[in-house]
């Protein structure tokens, strides 16, 4: 039997995810005056299901769901880096992740309760 | 992968403005500067950042690639009585517009405080998780 309930297995890679979109995200704010550079972004969806179907999530390559999103409103250097979008956007990651956290963080203290000896 | 490497992100980020800033003082210190080492008046200098691996993480982070010379032909002035005017009495000062440098320093502040602020947001994350261990 498995010790972590199949919902936890896909908050951990939940969780795995929006710490590798961070990343990314974070990135993207560094590079907002990098000629050249184009917006990196991670499909939540698609990522989350990609690490849980590799089982385990901890050896699944983060790399492989990324993905460039092709703009329209790229300037004259080529830069296509709205800032404030992306702090939005980053905020709203580490609220997510810290969300999921709690949530996570409650059900495996459940389980410890529950595995306590009394 | 993981919280530490945005913080390794967003520092190469804050470096990089640094320098930017730090070229734009050199800029505007040398707005009349008439006689460079380099012969001839001072040319303004321009920051040119490149995407850079940060450790092994997957975000790129950011570095100075060159700094480059501004090629723009230097202002003429006609002041006679300065010892380096030419023949015709022009004297050849820096093509450095102050006010262009003003905007790129607020640019470059502004982008400094952007990455300040994912530093906060990663920083805020990174407590909560530690708190799991409580």
């Amino acid at each position: 039997m498995e010790i972590l309930q199949p919902e936890q297995q896909v908050m951990a890679a939940a969780l795995q995810v929006r710490a590798a979109r961070a990343e990314l995200l974070a990135g993207n704010v560094a590079n907002a005056d990098t000629p050249g550079y184009l917006a990196r972004d991670i499909k939540f969806d698609a990522a989350l299901k990609q690490v849980v179907e590799n089982g385990d999530g901890a050896q699944s390559d983060t790399s492989s769901f990324e993905t460039t999103l092709a703009r329209e409103n790229v300037g004259i250097d080529r830069n296509d880096i709205d800032v404030n979008e992306q702090l939005a956007k980053s905020y709203e990651n580490s609220l997510s992740y810290v969300a999921t956290l709690k949530l996570y963080g409650d059900s495996i203290g459940r389980l410890k309760s529950a595995t306590a000896s009394s | 992968m993981g919280l530490d490497s945005i913080i390794g992100i967003a520092n190469s980020a804050l470096g990089a403005q640094s320098q930017r800033i730090t070229l734009i003082a050199q800029n505007l210190a040398n707005v009349d500067s008439i006689n460079s080492p380099d012969g001839g008046p001072y040319q303004r200098r321009i920051p040119v950042f490149e995407p850079a691996q940060v450790g092994n993480s997957d975000g790129l982070g950011v570095k100075l690639a060159e700094v480059v010379t501004d090629q723009t032909p230097p202002r003429a002035v006609y002041d006679p009585s300065n010892p380096f005017a030419d023949e015709s009495g022009v004297v050849k000062e820096p093509a450095v517009n102050p006010v262009y440098e003003m905007v790129d320093m607020m640019q470059a502040s502004r982008s400094y405080q952007a990455n300040l602020s994912v530093v906060q947001t990663a920083n805020a994350a990174a407590l909560k998780t530690i708190d799991l261990l409580k």
